[in-house]
């Protein structure tokens, strides 16, 4: 449930909540870490709206009035819930502050209105400890500003790539927020496409859908493999958009390479023997953070291999949900469908035409993305709002999943029909954050009674 | 493929002297079209409205240095360059848009899109509320009042024009209201005592549907209006591009920066430059084009029909916040012709690229 909040001029210590809000006697009103005592009264004359007198939403620095959840423990009332985003490589400009992402966190900004949300972006810098708050940036009707206010309710984790993510320092703030503050994260960290195969083959409703995997590819083992599938995939356990991806194939008795190089040139190398191709290629190449996969027989389109996207969500009642679906196909010549690699996005109703097939299809994607998104939230064991799965269906119409993003890229809203789900993996963003924050309140409550 | 992958570009006809086809303001673009199709074995042919609906298979072929009319392949994809609103909004057009379903013929830009029509759909998106002036239609004298009461400055335009031309602009000073006239330059201020008088004078004067603008105090040089344009066009795979970005400094005395109201062009660097310092600088120049990029994807995705190309008219206020002032469904072509010994401008290219796109999707 929604409600409006106001800040009014006055300093009567009081907020007034409309009659449907029954309080059991509490006393407190907090905005994420800050709680302050205050009078409540219950008004009559108000629906769906809240009146906060000035001293109050000063002392729990609000930022301005907006649309909130309520959530009730035994002597507080909690407004909010803060969303706190969580993010690095901020600019000096007001007008640009996280650089280029700066539209990517302004959309995911600008649905809070319709969820009932405070959310803002923030470095490690934006932190002031001593005080126990953040200087973030909201996004308004007129554009980006810095606000101080507690420490979030809730955080969701949008550093840039692995390395920040990595970095000591940050491992460090997110522990203390996590341990000292009580703060839980969501998709706290990029998935390990290793960590990931592994959790989900221990799956026995997720295993059938993993591709042949296995860690730190030798010659040996792509023999087997090549031997087994006739072609694999090499590709870096912590890699993202496709880059540092091989492509291996036994054909005619040639054995092919097709890589993507430093230049961004797509190339395609035979060799006459395995080994021919191993001491040409990954003579100079560490492989020891690859993976080997076995290779799937697509579907393809005029000779294009097609692959899917499938974004889903946790919803406000903290359900799965499948949020987007893109078909992308690849390049002729190129090894995997990424959009950097010349693929091209298309909506499951421009790949298949025929009604009954694509609903057909659709169900198989949606019922293998919310069977694995399940699987890998209870595996992983954290918050998991978001995840965008990369899917291929073989000719024998199995369907496959390759990777599994917990930051997925914007790169298949970029079709004019699918940009509205842009706009709803955003808000299922921000639903999911009212859902883990009511759990944390409701769960900390529970641990004091 | 049997016939050869061809295009049509659809504009009005004019005639020289020595009585050769001309294709007006875009003539000079057609040529490069044509030149950049031939490297890339597309057919191109220009032909009219009139002209495609009497015979698809007749048009105007660029050969050995001069337009020829000629037999033609016809066209997968057709690039909308008709320049006169009124023959959008014809009986024949309407044909030619039943026609080209019916053929499964693709079209681009599919229509003009009048300003109040660019500001609803950009509206839908919350990310863009912070750079769309409030706008609203000029049909109350209530919205009047309340735009006057809330900015400084307030701007009347009429929702079908184009190159700055009947633009009003009201000043509050102090007791009264001024009133300045974009396209007579002298002798044209009038002051007002009530807002009753000036929303008379003004409905006279504005005999067809009109916006409400908040103006925006934009940034100037040596006190002379500044504002930028940006020209977006779609590529091969769909995705949207910069292809030129120039700032436009208005002419003295004028309020409106339009090359057809006596602005210039000059290198945006320039201008950004003399404006802000480097790192500053940097940072308005890529936000002024993300701007740019986010409106036309939002644009495309609202409107029905394609879209390939934008011309979007940004101005930055004296708080340095950039605004998006106004979308151009059939830019003009005068903006890119900044960089000497280009043979072919991006704008040509993008056209020609985003062409091939369509068709191979089709195929």
């Amino acid at each position: 449930m929604k409600y409006s909040l106001t800040i009014q001029e006055g300093e009567e210590n009081t907020i007034y909540l409309p009659p449907d809000v029954s309080l059991s006697g509490q006393t407190m009103a907090s905005f994420g870490s800050i709680s302050t005592t205050c009078r409540f009264v219950s008004s009559p004359l108000l629906d769906k709206q809240i009146i906060m007198t000035n001293d109050v939403a000063k002392r729990l620095y609000i930022p301005f009035s907006a649309d909130v959840h309520l959530f009730f423990d035994e002597d507080t009332v909690h407004l909010g819930p803060l969303v706190g985003i969580f993010t690095a490589g901020f600019t000096k400009s007001p007008l640009r502050p996280v650089g280029k992402r700066s539209f990517f966190f302004a959309k995911l900004l600008s649905q809070q209105k319709k969820i009932g949300v405070f959310a803002f972006v923030f470095g490690t810098h934006h932190i002031n400890w001593e005080k126990g708050t953040i200087t973030g940036y909201f996004y308004t009707e007129s554009g980006w500003t810095q606000r101080e206010v507690p420490f979030p309710t809730v955080i969701y984790n949008r550093l840039p790539n692995r390395r920040i993510e990595n970095a000591e320092a940050f491992q460090a703030i997110k522990t203390t927020l996590k341990t000292k503050y009580g703060i839980p994260w969501f998709n706290e960290n990029f998935f390990n496409k290793w960590e990931v195969y592994r959790l989900l083959e221990k799956h026995p409703l997720s295993r059938p859908y993993l591709p042949d995997t296995s860690f730190y590819p030798t010659i040996e083992t792509v023999d087997q493999f090549l031997k087994r599938y006739g072609e694999v995939y090499l590709k870096p356990a912590n890699g993202s958009h496709g880059l540092g991806i091989y492509h291996i194939l036994k054909k005619n008795r040639k054995y092919e390479c097709r890589f993507r190089n430093q230049r961004g040139v797509n190339r395609s190398q035979s060799f006459p023997t395995l080994s021919s191709l191993w001491k040409n290629i990954f003579s100079q190449q560490k492989l020891d953070s690859y993976i080997i996969q076995q290779g799937i027989r697509l579907i393809e389109i005029n000779g294009r291999k097609i692959d899917f996207r499938v974004h889903t969500n946790k919803n406000e009642e903290g359900i799965w949900q499948v949020s987007a679906i893109a078909a992308k196909i690849a390049e002729k010549t190129s090894v995997t469908t990424h959009i950097h690699n010349g693929g091209i996005v298309k909506t499951v109703e421009e790949i298949f035409p025929d009604r009954s097939a694509r609903d057909r299809i659709l169900r198989q994607l949606y019922d293998t993305a919310l069977t694995l998104s399940r699987c890998l939230e209870e595996q992983l064991q954290i918050n998991i709002g978001e995840i965008g799965f990369d899917f291929g269906i073989d000719r024998q119409c199995r369907i496959w999943m390759f990777e599994a993003n917990s930051k997925p890229g914007r790169s298949i809203f970029t079709h004019p029909k699918l940009k509205r789900y842009d706009e709803l993996t955003a808000m299922l963003l921000l639903a999911y954050a009212v859902y883990l924050s009511k759990k944390t309140i409701d769960k900390r409550e529970a641990s004091f009674t | 493929m049997n016939h050869p992958r061809s295009i049509a570009v659809m504009t009005e006809f004019f005639q020289t002297t020595d009585s050769r086809v001309h294709f007006g303001s875009i003539h000079e673009f057609c040529k490069e079209l044509a030149e950049y199709s031939k490297q890339h074995h597309l057919a191109l042919y220009v032909t009219s409205l009139s002209m495609y609906l009497e015979n698809e298979k007749i048009g105007y072929q660029w050969m050995n240095g001069e337009w020829a009319k000629t037999e033609v392949p016809p066209a997968k994809v057709i690039y909308n360059r008709i320049h006169s609103r009124k023959t959008e909004y014809s009986r024949l057009f309407e044909r030619l848009i039943r026609k080209l379903q019916d053929e499964h013929v693709l079209m681009f830009n599919h229509r003009f899109l009048h300003k109040w029509e660019v500001h609803e759909r950009l509206l839908n998106y919350a990310h863009l509320h912070p750079y769309l002036p409030k706008t609203e239609l000029f049909a109350k004298k209530q919205t009047l009042d309340h735009f006057l009461e809330q900015f400084p400055v307030t701007f009347i335009k009429p929702v079908h024009g184009s190159q700055g031309r009947h633009i009003f602009r009201i000043e509050k000073t102090g007791s009264d209201f001024r009133l300045d006239y974009s396209t007579l330059t002298k002798d044209m201020e009038r002051h007002y005592t009530s807002t009753s008088s000036l929303f008379a004078a003004l409905k006279e004067r504005m005999r067809s549907a009109a916006i409400v603008q908040q103006g925006v105090a934009i940034q100037t040089l040596d006190g002379r209006p500044v504002d930028f344009r940006l020209s977006c066009h779609r590529i091969h795979g769909g995705e949207w591009r910069v292809t030129s970005a120039v700032a436009r400094i208005a002419q003295q005395e004028q309020f409106v920066a339009n090359l057809a109201r006596g602005g210039e062009i000059v290198s945006i660097d320039t201008v950004l430059g003399q404006l802000y310092k480097r790192n500053k600088a940097f940072h308005q120049k890529m936000l002024l084009k993300e701007i740019a990029l986010e409106t036309a994807s939002a644009l495309a995705c609202e409107a029905d029909g394609l879209y390939g190309e934008f011309g979007i008219d940004i101005a930055i206020d004296q708080e340095n916040k950039p605004w998006i002032i106004e979308v151009n469904t059939k830019p003009s072509k005068q903006t890119d012709t900044a960089m000497p010994n280009v043979l072919i401008r991006p704008s040509a290219k993008a056209i020609i690229d985003y062409c091939l796109f369509l068709i191979e999707q089709k195929e």
